[in-house]
């Protein structure tokens, strides 16, 4: 009896903890809005290195605009962002702090917001399936000789449509993952080769997004929102994902 | 004991912080330039240190006492890492330049003067600097600055609030070729700017003897804080400058491989550092009627009909037209008035399309009497700030005055008599639009686990193994399938199936205790069992057939001799006619020993 207790007890306490909030993402809101900017960011940083989320990404990114840095504020919502897709609220703040430094609004296509409907692993398991049950369905009736019916005609149609939309909505998903913006609150140069006395081969402006293309050491190769290519340091930009 | 760690500690750091240097190097690059040309002035901190790789702190302001006549601008950092291993021993290095450009007016010769800054905690001493401006000789290529430069028609002042349209002209010269706009960028924080246009308007100018092609985009600015305001615009763009070979003109005219002796580059090109001395509204004179209106405007008061009846409304228009800040312009709240109950406004903004500054601004007030007789509506009155005279101007429209009939219907009040005096209902602000500067203070109180971001799924081995076994189960289905349709093509396989399905039906009619029929079914189920094991129709043939084909699949003589009896018997019975029970267990024994030998 005792047992049935405890484990009772037991399944209570982890289902309370699972549903109470941070309790340093609650300093933290306090922290702000005793405009405490300082301890704010350092609670919501807390925050998010015990349990990421979209909430704390984006109160982190307004406190850093609070605290006069934009671009780390840009980074941390295009985070938000990425954690809470369908978010209008992000979408909007991240388009006006981004206008606010001097970028374009940045606003997502309409097939991005769509890819993003779902995750990415999601759409990687539907398009897993979907190629090989269209490959079975495609196949099978060819080798044993039996006109498909209209069955399987219709799912025949409904796993490439699957695929069709899986594929690239993946691709997409994965593609915005390997990018990330530049942190500095100045624009910064990037440079020919992966070292700073390389020629200066263009400027990322603060808070510009950027995709990686390839990494050595303590730069990255990029290619700017403003089509600029060359090798950046580590200090000065941050991938969305490590 | 204490002392001495004490002492250890100390030691050690002050090991420590021998081993990190840093030094600070300032220079011009390149020292000399002609008047016009830009050079870099660059503070560069480098750190070594032979025990920990040096983290770059990144240094975001410089208090540089004087300019020395030099007009600094884009000011960015650069910083680099590297590592040596010398005989086994390391050495870290850390690189951070600090790099903006500099322009002289004049030639002469220009000095950065030596300045401190903090950095890491510590002070550190950047040297002076000086850079050698000669001045151009008349017959010298052109800069950069002269064949491609960037102007703003901006005024020098403004009031807070006042939407003004500027031009920003990107002049290229006719030498130059433009290949495209990489990047925009501007540096106002004092203003909201409306967006770039995607397409310009192109002309052509002539400047200082020069032909340019001169790129035009409209731009609307409203100043939002008060002081000296900075307004500065970049483009990154990349264009093919004139080649130095060709830059004396052939007498034989320009030839179409000119061009292909250039080289495309990227350039940053800046206004000349702009400031817009941005003033505050006065305070003194300003109507209660005004809420914000910056510009020049008229106002027309309408009704749409001058009677009604008590019950019916009417609306009363105001029209706002003119020039100015019309996105400023709020509806003009409207006095209780005895006999009228009236309600928020619907507004409509017809804008120019010439000009996005010039409109008419409408707001419909919806009033309904209350009361018969001759009712006034309330005067409206319309204020705005005039910048060209500098002071408030308020318009007032006369009260127009409605003739209303009783009510053709009889009209129970529903209201309580006391409440009846209550002449307008109180206008209650129910919805409240968030203005982007109130969004971007509104934290989210509700932290919800987000979607994973990290695409696992590509790294782990369930996927592939997923994927693997769609593979498998692909081919294995392929496989099962094309045998199968080989067997059905099989004439062989046909039978076999054939016989198969016969023998489970024999055996179980075996199961009868009926010694006629059991032993006819023994029979037949030794034939079938002998077809499918030999692959041959054996289903009418005789025991000596079946004896012969026992004998060569290799059956032992005690199953053929089984067979033999059971044979005999089943003929014994067949031919005798009886068919009473009869103790069929041995039989049974007899028929399974020889269905499973075959």
């Amino acid at each position: 009896m005792s047992t049935y207790l405890r484990i009772l007890l037991l399944y209570f306490v982890t289902t309370i903890a699972a549903l109470a909030t941070s309790p340093a993402f609650e300093q933290g809101i306090e922290s702000y809005q005793n405009n405490e900017y300082d301890s704010a960011q350092a609670q919501f940083t807390s925050a998010i290195e015990d349990d990421e989320t979209a909430a704390a990404q984006h109160n982190l990114a307004l406190t850093y605009l609070q605290l006069g840095s934009p671009a780390l504020a840009i980074w941390h919502l295009e985070r938000a962002q990425l954690l809470a897709p369908l978010n209008a609220d992000y979408r909007f703040k991240l388009e006006a702090v981004r206008q606010q430094i001097g970028l374009f609004a940045g606003a997502p296509k309409w097939y991005t917001l769509a890819s993003q409907s779902l995750p990415t692993n999601v759409w990687l398991i539907i398009a897993s399936i979907s190629i090989w049950l269209f490959l079975l369905l495609w196949m099978l009736p060819s080798i044993t000789g039996i006109k498909p019916s209209i069955k399987i005609k219709s799912l025949r149609f409904l796993t490439l449509i699957a695929l069709l939309l899986a594929l690239p909505s993946a691709w997409l998903n994965l593609r915005m993952i390997e990018a990330g913006t530049v942190i500095a609150n100045e624009s910064v140069s990037l440079h020919a080769a992966p070292a700073s006395a390389a020629p200066e081969s263009g400027i990322a402006r603060a808070g510009e997004r950027a995709r990686i293309i390839d990494t050595y050491k303590h730069f990255y190769e990029v290619e700017t929102e403003g089509l600029a290519t060359g090798w950046i340091s580590k200090d000065v930009f941050r991938p969305f994902v490590d | 004991m204490h002392l001495r760690n004490v002492l250890l500690i100390f030691t050690l750091m002050v090991t420590v912080i021998l081993q990190a240097e840093i030094r600070v190097h300032t220079r011009f690059e390149p020292p000399r330039v002609a008047v016009g040309s830009a050079s870099k002035y660059i503070v560069e901190i480098v750190e070594t240190d032979n025990s920990i790789k040096p983290v770059v702190e990144p240094v975001t302001t410089l208090p540089i006492p004087s300019t020395g006549g030099l007009n600094l601008r884009n000011g960015r950092t650069s910083s680099s890492q590297s590592t040596k291993i010398i005989n086994g021993a390391r050495s870290y290095k850390s690189t951070q330049q600090l790099i903006i450009d500099a322009v002289a007016p004049e030639s002469g010769s220009f000095s950065i003067p030596e300045f401190i800054f903090e950095y890491k905690g510590a002070r550190l001493q950047a040297p002076a600097a000086t850079l050698e401006v000669v001045a151009r000789s008349a017959d010298a290529t052109p800069t950069i600055d002269e064949l491609i430069f960037l102007k703003t028609d901006a005024p020098d002042q403004l009031y807070v609030g006042e939407t003004t349209p500027i031009t920003l002209k990107l002049y290229v010269s006719s030498t130059v070729q433009m290949r495209g706009l990489n990047a925009f960028e501007r540096t106002a924080d004092g203003f909201t700017i409306s967006d770039l246009p995607e397409e310009s308007n192109e002309t052509i100018e002539m400047l200082n003897g020069r032909r340019y092609r001169v790129y035009s985009w409209p731009l609307i600015i409203t100043p939002i804080s008060s002081g000296q305001q900075d307004l500065n615009f970049q483009f990154t763009l990349s264009a093919q400058m004139p080649d130095q070979r060709n830059a004396t003109p052939s007498p034989f005219g320009q030839s179409i491989f000119d061009n292909f002796f250039g080289r495309t580059e990227r350039f940053n090109i800046y206004t000349e550092p702009t400031q817009i001395d941005v003033r505050r509204l006065p305070a003194e004179g300003r109507p209660d009627s005004f809420s914000g209106a910056i510009g020049m405007f008229n106002m027309q008061v309408t009704a749409d009909s001058d009677s009604t009846r008590v019950g019916e409304p009417i609306m009363l228009s105001l029209k706002v037209s003119g020039q100015g800040n019309f996105d400023r312009i709020k509806s003009p709240d409207m006095p209780s008035t005895s006999g009228w109950r009236n309600y928020e406004p619907e507004a409509a903004f017809d804008q120019d399309s010439s000009n996005p500054r010039k409109g008419v601004k409408r707001f419909d007030y919806v009033f309904i009497p209350e009361n018969s007789g001759a009712l006034d509506l309330p005067a409206v009155s319309f204020s705005f700030f005039d910048p060209k005279i500098q002071e408030y101007v308020e318009l007032t429209s006369p009260a127009l005055t409605i003739q209303v009939a009783p009510s053709e219907h009889l009209i129970t009040p529903l209201t309580p008599p006391q409440q009846a005096t209550v002449e307008t209902a109180p206008v209650i602000q129910l919805i409240k639009q968030l203005n982007p500067e109130e969004m971007l203070v509104t934290l989210d109180y509700r932290p919800r686990k987000g979607r994973v971001i990290e695409p696992d799924l590509l790294r782990s081995t369930w996927f592939y193994t997923l994927n693997i076994a769609g593979i498998l189960v692909l081919g294995a289905s392929i496989f099962w399938c094309y045998r199968r349709k080989c067997d059905q093509e099989n004439p062989d396989f046909a039978l076999i199936q054939t016989v198969k399905q016969a023998l489970k039906a024999t055996l179980k009619q075996a199961e009868s205790n009926d010694a006629v029929t059991f032993f006819h079914s023994a029979q037949q189920a030794i034939r079938l069992a002998t077809t499918v094991r030999v692959k041959c129709d054996l289903r009418t043939a005789n025991f000596e057939q079946l004896e012969s084909q026992f004998q060569r699949i290799g059956l032992t003589e005690s199953i053929i001799t089984d067979a033999r009896q059971l044979f005999d018997v089943a003929d014994a019975h067949r031919f005798s006619g009886r068919s009473e029970s009869t103790d069929l267990q041995i039989a049974r024994n007899q028929l399974t020993t020889i269905l499973k030998a075959l």
